[in-house]
């Protein structure tokens, strides 16, 4: 079943609806639950990011989105109307495919064109010149117009429409050379796509997307396959052309940085469910669960107990800490992550314990210091010899405590 | 920037036996044997005289092609053979290409069904099959038989699966998410249709017009059977050839075919601008 689209009803949206609203979605393939219990609101131009490993369910969840999955539970909102049931093609959205999917029959402009092209066949502005002459007969007539009459009308029409048309095709060219320099492709508009590089085929992508306009902008991987001078640049060029255009993106990573650097909002999934949702601050110092800390940068994970309010035991000692809200003596995972503890003299440190292992990752040292509970790895810019004995201290701020997660 | 030069270093490249090359020989030997040597031969034969072509004096003449040109029924029948492959053709393509599309969208299980289905007529012998035909339309519509309409179904059934199977291949090699991301950009299925799944599969499309139309242009058992023995020109040079001996004529026949057949195949080549760009 067909629905209109939604372009006609955009001014009947209610203001207070997210434009984007996730209601419990679940999908099966063959049996086999891969997305279950997914709510999440998305609001107008947010850049929101699902992050999670491969087969967490995030690819699925955005092409329930874009139209070419249908949920097995569930209903996707826009604009507090339901979406499903509409074909991809006549939804709001824009997709940048995985690997581009760009089409290897059209050279650069022609990729850029082709939702513009394939829209103005659809309105059907480019009634043919026979139409035209049909539907003027038919006035005509009924006007008593002599034949030579109608000819002078039907010419004037003719100029009239062919005028039209050469303008919309103007217009049309206008646009792409206008998308296609903000993505920084003048130049390249009778290029074959596939000699084009991995990042202009990216580019000749988020170019052919972008110029339909979309409400949304769906983006898969879009920069798995580049390399990671080329990604770091392109993650700011991206986050630059949301600010700019205003779309809301919704974007699917794996890489936590990515997500970190770009988003506004990353949600946060694993084995087909959210973990987490929040700002990017958010979910890196305040994960809710051993998951979310592990795949957000790197961490120290610890098992502890919660004695009170504020104050919490691990390593059997007591820290103070600035969580609450847990029940007496509950058992919780701590995080501390390794560039907030501080390699200190052993008088000065909570614990102490001997350098194990030293590498350098450019910015930083990785340390590992080995006490008598676990290993902790540290990030310092000091480099300290192997073998010395450390004390190692962190402020109460630094002590991330979650609900133990199983 | 100073340019870099690259000079390639001269050296004499002897041959090698090399153990591709090696597999190259039977191939060799085939082109060889069966296809240089006869086309060379039909070619001495067809420029020799009747009475030369007995004794071993060889001769330059054009009569045989001559004695063809000047006899209009002949060139007419010509016509007419590729006529009628043509409309075969055409029919082949408007029923192929959608059940190739059919084929490569369905799911891996329907899939298989369907090519064994299509490909399951070539298993059995062509000459009974046409026999068959015709027994079904003599059942059917006995005036049909000897017109051009019951040439056309014989080919076309005949030669079908030639044109499926070339188009399928390369169908099932386009990219699915081509077609998402036709649909997400706004192209209705149609649309997707004919702005890139069609220009992308013009290859198939050519070798499955190739694969049915030379075939059909030079049949020999359709006319026969299903055109009630009417002659096109496949009959002609059988006729030619065996019956008469005369291999100079027959040959003479067959190089003129094959002439304009290169140039149709010439012409329709020059429709495929996209294979050149390489496909991915």
């Amino acid at each position: 079943m067909e629905k209109e689209p939604l372009n006609n009803v955009k001014n009947t949206q209610k203001l207070d609806e997210p434009l984007i609203k996730l209601i419990d979605l679940a999908k099966e393939f063959n049996g086999q639950v891969v997305l279950r219990g997914i709510d999440l609101e998305i609001e107008a131009n947010e850049f929101v990011t699902f992050l999670g490993p491969s087969g967490c369910g995030k690819t699925t969840t955005l092409r329930i989105i874009g139209g070419f999955v249908e949920p097995s539970q569930g209903d996707v909102l826009f604009q507090g109307q339901s979406i499903l049931g509409i074909p991809s093609h006549k939804r709001p959205t824009n997709t940048v495919f995985q690997r581009y999917a760009l089409f290897p029959h059209l050279d650069v402009y022609d990729n850029v064109a082709f939702g513009l092209r394939v829209k103005q066949e659809m309105l059907g502005r480019f009634t043919r010149i026979k139409d035209l002459k049909k539907s003027l007969k038919i006035e005509s007539n009924s006007n008593g117009l002599t034949k030579s009459e109608f000819k002078k009308l039907f010419q004037n029409h003719k100029q009239a429409y062919l005028a039209n048309v050469q303008k919309i095709k103007d217009d049309m060219d206008e646009k792409v050379r206008k998308y296609l320099k903000l993505v920084g492709l003048e130049g390249y508009e009778n290029r074959r796509v596939h000699k084009l590089s991995g990042g202009q085929q990216q580019r000749v992508a988020i170019a052919r997307a972008l110029i339909n306009e979309p409400k949304v902008l769906l983006l898969d991987e879009p920069l798995a396959a580049l390399d990671l001078k080329l990604r770091q640049e392109m993650q700011y060029e991206l986050k630059e052309i949301q600010r700019r255009s205003g779309i809301t993106f919704v974007f699917v990573t794996h890489d936590q940085e990515e997500a970190l650097t770009m988003s506004d909002k990353v949600v946060v999934m694993n084995h087909g469910e959210i973990q987490q949702v929040g700002t990017p601050v958010d979910i890196y110092n305040e994960p809710v669960n051993k998951f979310v800390a592990t795949f957000i940068g790197e961490s120290n994970i610890i098992e502890g107990v919660m004695k009170t309010d504020f104050l919490v035991h691990f390593d059997d000692q007591d820290f103070k800490c600035i969580d609450k809200g847990f029940a007496l003596n509950e058992e919780v995972d701590i995080v501390i992550r390794p560039e907030d503890i501080d390699i200190v003299e052993i008088k000065d440190g909570w614990i102490h314990g001997i350098v194990t292992d030293v590498v350098f990752k450019g910015v930083h040292y990785e340390i590992d210091v080995k006490t008598n509970a676990r290993t902790y790895t540290i990030h310092t810019t000091d480099v300290q010899p192997l073998g010395k004995e450390v004390g190692l201290s962190f402020l109460p701020e630094d002590i991330h405590v979650m609900e133990r997660s199983n | 920037m100073k340019p870099f030069v690259i000079s390639k270093p001269k050296i004499k490249t002897k041959r090698k036996w090399t153990f591709e090359g090696f597999l190259g020989v039977p191939y060799q030997a085939v082109i060889g044997f069966l296809i240089v040597i006869p086309i060379v031969l039909m070619l001495i034969y067809s420029f020799q005289s009747r009475a030369s072509s007995q004794t071993f004096t060889l001769i330059f003449t054009l009569d045989n092609y001559l004695r063809f040109i000047n006899e209009p029924i002949f060139v007419s029948l010509m016509a007419e053979s590729i006529g009628l492959a043509f409309v075969a053709t055409l029919i082949s393509l408007l029923i192929g290409y959608p059940l190739a599309y059919i084929i490569a969208r369905s799911n891996t299980k329907t899939k298989t069904l369907l090519i064994l289905l299509i490909t399951a007529p070539m298993w059995i012998n062509m000459l009974l099959r046409t026999k068959a035909l015709e027994q079904v339309i003599l059942m059917t519509a006995p005036e049909l038989i000897g017109t051009n309409v019951a040439i056309i179904i014989g080919m076309t059934y005949v030669y079908l699966p030639f044109m499926v199977l070339p188009i399928y291949t390369v169908l099932s090699k386009i990219d699915m998410s081509l077609y998402e991301s036709a649909s997400d950009l706004g192209a209705n299925k149609l649309q997707t249709l004919i702005k890139v799944i069609i220009p992308l599969s013009i290859s198939g499309v050519l070798s499955g017009i190739m694969m049915v139309f030379l075939p059909s242009a030079t049949t020999l058992v359709v006319p026969k059977y299903l055109g009630a023995g009417r002659f096109l020109i496949g009959n002609l040079i059988e006729n030619a050839m065996i019956a008469q001996g005369d291999f100079g004529y027959g040959s003479s026949i067959a190089l003129l075919m094959a002439g304009l057949i290169l140039i149709f195949l010439y012409l329709i080549k020059k429709v495929d601008k996209y294979t050149e760009g390489g496909d991915e």
